[in-house]
C-alpha cells in the first residue's frame, strides 16, 4: 500500500516516514502544498492514502484537499495538524477528509487510523484479509497459513498485503512497483519476481499465480 | 479610623467646638462687664431722680420688690429719707463708686453731692453679679442652640460631597478580576478625577498587557506542538528497525528533535521576557566590545557550516541598555543569517555610528525575501510561505520587541542584486 505524505516539518515527515516503511508501506514525503497537488494529479501515481497536514507553505492543506475532491479523486485522507479548533476539524472534514488526527499523537494510533482507512475504503469490515488458506492481520502485521506464522520481510509482506487486497484480481509488474516502491527507492528490474520468488518459497508457491503476460494473483483457494 | 469623612467630621467639629467655647468666653465676659455698666448707669440715674422727688414723696422712687437702697441727706447732714432703716447716716464721705460693707451684706454703693444734698444708692453686690449672669447667659443661649445644628450641617455636607467618591469604590469592588473598562468618574470632584483617571490607565495597560499575556501562551502551546509530535514520532519508531546503522540515526534525530524543543523553549523565555519587562535596565553598553564574545559564539557554527563570518565595529560611544541586549539582537541575527547561508558564503556584521546612534547591519548571502514579506517575518511564529527550515519564527519577533524597547529601529532589506538579505538596527546612545 502506498501513502503520500504532506508535511512541512523536516522532523516530523522523516520520522513519519521511516516509521511506516518499517510498517512495510511504500511512503512518498513531500513538504510543499503546490508539489503534493501536482503529485496527486498525476495518474502514475497511485497513492492509496494521503497523510496531510494543514499547516503548508504556499498552498494550505485545505486548499490541497479542497483541489483533490473538486477533481474527483476519492483517495482516503488522513489529516495531521497541530491545530485543534472545533472550527479547524469541521472544515477539515467538510473538505472531504477522512480522519483527523491532532498533534502530537502516538505512532500506534497512526496506524491504526490508516488500517481503517485503508479496509473502508475497500468496503471491507474485516480486519483481516483471507483466502482459503492465508490470513494477513494488517494490525499485527502478522501472516499465517493455516493457522502457521509465517515470517515475512517488510517488502514481502507489502507485496502479499498489495495481492490480498482483492484476491483473484491480476496486478501486473508495473502495478506492484507501484504499491511496493516509492520514488526514492531504486527497483532494479526484476526485483517484483525476485520478491514473489522468496514469498512463494515462504507460503507455498501454489499460493500465488502467475498469469503469462498480464501478471500474478493469489489463489482464492478451493 | 483613617476615613476622609471621619477625619474631616471628627477636625471640623473640633475647631467649631474650640471657637464657640473662646467666643462665648468672650462674650459672657463682655456681656457681664456691660451689664454692670448698665446697673452702674441706672445708680446714678436712680441718685438724680431721688433728690429731684425728695421733698415731695419721701421713698417714692423705691419699688417694692426693688433690692436698690437710696438715702438723701439735705446740706446740713439731717437725714430728708431713707428706703432702708439701717442707712441713717452716710456711708461714705467721698462721693463716686464703693463697695461697703452694711451689716453682713457686701453694697455697691454710689454717693453724689446734688444741689448741697448728700445722695447715696446702694444696691447687694450678690444682687448684681445675678444680674450680670443672667444677662450673660441669655446672651449665651441662641449660640449654644447653634451648635448641634451647625455639627449636623457639617456632617451632611460633607457626606453629600463624599457620595460619589464612595459610589466609587463599591464600583470598585464590585468589579470583575479582569475588567477592563474604565472607572466612571465624571461625577466625581475635581481633586479625586485626576487620580481615578491615572487608575483608568493604568487599568487600559494592565488589561492589554493581560491580552498580550493570553495570546502569547496561546501561541506558545500552539508552537510547542510541532517539535512534541516530532519527538512523539521519533521515540515511537526508534524500535522499529534492527540494523545497528539505522538504529543510530534514528537516535541522532531523537537528540535533534530534543534539542529543538529546548531551543523553542528558550526562546519563548526569551521573548515573554523581552515582552513584559516594561523598561530596560542597563549603564549603557559599547557594542564594539560585545562583538568579541559573538565572534567566539559563532565562529564554531559558521566554520562548521563552511560560511565565512566577519565581524567589524567602527561605533563609538555607548547605547542604552546592558550589552546582553546587544548580543541577543545580534545573535539572532546572525543565527538567521547562518540559517539560510550556503557552504561557501559569507555574513558580514557592520557596526558603526549613524547621526541617532549605533547602527548595526548584518548581511547575508541567502535566498533574501520578497518585499511583501518584509514587515510580517517580525510577528510572532510567522514563517514565510516555501521556508522549510527549523527555526522558530520567535528570532526576529524577540529582536523587534527588544530594539523597540530600547527606543531604536528595525528593518530588513533585500540587497540590491538580490544576492542576499541586510538586517539594519539603529540603536539611541544612552542618554540621548
Amino acid at each position: 500500500m502506498r501513502i503520500l505524505i504532506v508535511e512541512d516539518d523536516f522532523m516530523i515527515g522523516s520520522s513519519l516516514v521511516r516509521g511506516l516503511k518499517d510498517e512495510g508501506y511504500s511512503v512518498d514525503w513531500l513538504r510543499d502544498g503546490a508539489q503534493a497537488d501536482a503529485a496527486l494529479r498525476d495518474p502514475a501515481n497511485e497513492f492509496q492514502l494521503l497523510l496531510l497536514d494543514l499547516g503548508l507553505p504556499s498552498t494550505t492543506g485545505i486548499e490541497v484537499l479542497r483541489g483533490l475532491r473538486r477533481g474527483g479523486n476519492n483517495i482516503p485522507v488522513l489529516i495531521l495538524t497541530a491545530r485543534d479548533g472545533l472550527a479547524d476539524r469541521v472544515e477539515g472534514l467538510d473538505q472531504g477528509a477522512d480522519d483527523f488526527l491532532v498533534k502530537p499523537f502516538e505512532f500506534a494510533e497512526l496506524k491504526a487510523r490508516i488500517r481503517a482507512l485503508a479496509r473502508r475504503h475497500v468496503g471491507r469490515l474485516e480486519p483481516q484479509l483471507k483466502t482459503t488458506f492465508l490470513t494477513l492481520d494488517a494490525a499485527s502485521r502478522s501472516v499465517t497459513r493455516e493457522g502457521r506464522n509465517i515470517r515475512l520481510t517488510a517488502r514481502e509482506y507489502a507485496l502479499l498485503h498489495a495481492l490480498m487486497q482483492r484476491p483473484g484480481t491480476i496486478l501486473s509488474r508495473a502495478q506492484l512497483e507501484n504499491k511496493i516502491y516509492g520514488w526514492m527507492d531504486t527497483v532494479e528490474s526484476n526485483a517484483v519476481e525476485f520478491l514473489l520468488h522468496t514469498l512463494r518459497q515462504k507460503i507455498g508457491s501454489e499460493q500465488i499465480e502467475n498469469v503469462r503476460g498480464v501478471g500474478w494473483r493469489v489463489v482464492t483457494g478451493k | 479610623m483613617r476615613s476622609l469623612r471621619g477625619r474631616l467630621l471628627l477636625s471640623l467639629w473640633i475647631a467649631v467646638g474650640v471657637i464657640a467655647v473662646l467666643s462665648a468666653g468672650v462674650a459672657y465676659l463682655q456681656v457681664s462687664r456691660q451689664a454692670k455698666v448698665l446697673l452702674d448707669n441706672l445708680m446714678q440715674q436712680i441718685a438724680a431722680i431721688a433728690v429731684s422727688k425728695s421733698t415731695a414723696a419721701a421713698g417714692g422712687v423705691k419699688d417694692e420688690d426693688s433690692d436698690i437702697e437710696v438715702a438723701v441727706w439735705d446740706s446740713s447732714g439731717a437725714l430728708q429719707y431713707s428706703t432702708s432703716a439701717e442707712i441713717t447716716r452716710p456711708l461714705s464721705a467721698s462721693t463716686g463708686f464703693s463697695e461697703v460693707l452694711v451689716g453682713r451684706e457686701r453694697y455697691r454703693l454710689y454717693a453724689s453731692v446734688i444741689d448741697g444734698r448728700h445722695v447715696e444708692v446702694a444696691q447687694p453686690v450678690d444682687m448684681r453679679e445675678d444680674q450680670a449672669e443672667d444677662a450673660a447667659l441669655a446672651a449665651l443661649l441662641p449660640m449654644l442652640l447653634l451648635m448641634p445644628v451647625l455639627a449636623l450641617v457639617i456632617a451632611l455636607v460633607i457626606r453629600a460631597q463624599l457620595r460619589a467618591v464612595k459610589e466609587l469604590a463599591a464600583a470598585v469592588a464590585r468589579r470583575d478580576t479582569f475588567a477592563s473598562t474604565p472607572l466612571p468618574c465624571a461625577a466625581l470632584p475635581a481633586e479625586v478625577q485626576p487620580l481615578v483617571q491615572d487608575i483608568n490607565r493604568l487599568l487600559a495597560r494592565q488589561s492589554e498587557a493581560a491580552q498580550r499575556e493570553r495570546h502569547f501562551i496561546a501561541d506558545a502551546a500552539h508552537a510547542l506542538r510541532t517539535p512534541l509530535a516530532a519527538l512523539q514520532l521519533q521515540i515511537d519508531v526508534l524500535d522499529g528497525s534492527s540494523d545497528p546503522v539505522e538504529r543510530a540515526a534514528r537516535l541522532a534525530d531523537l537528540r535533534d528533535g530534543v534539542q529543538r524543543a529546548s531551543r523553542l523553549s528558550e526562546q519563548l523565555l526569551s521573548l515573554a521576557r523581552v515582552e513584559s519587562s516594561l523598561e530596560l535596565t542597563g549603564q549603557g553598553a559599547d557594542v564594539n566590545e560585545t562583538l568579541r564574545d559573538l565572534r567566539e559564539l559563532y565562529e564554531p557554527a559558521a566554520s562548521a557550516a563552511g560560511v565565512t563570518l566577519d565581524l567589524s565595529g567602527r561605533s563609538r560611544g555607548l547605547i542604552r541598555g546592558a550589552p546582553r541586549h546587544v548580543i541577543l539582537i545580534c545573535s539572532n541575527l546572525l543565527d538567521n543569517a547562518l540559517r539560510y547561508s550556503r557552504c561557501g558564503g559569507k555574513v558580514e556584521l557592520r557596526a558603526d555610528n549613524s547621526d541617532t546612534g549605533v547602527r548595526i547591519e548584518v548581511w547575508d548571502e541567502g535566498p533574501g525575501l520578497p518585499e511583501d514579506e518584509l514587515p510580517r517575518v517580525f510577528e510572532r511564529f510567522y514563517r514565510a510561505p516555501g521556508d522549510v527550515s527549523t527555526g522558530s519564527g520567535l528570532g526576529l519577533a524577540t529582536v523587534e520587541a527588544l530594539v523597540r524597547q530600547l527606543g531604536g529601529r528595525i528593518s530588513l532589506h533585500n540587497r540590491a542584486d538580490r544576492s542576499g538579505l541586510i538586517a539594519r538596527v539603529v540603536l539611541p546612545f544612552a542618554g540621548a
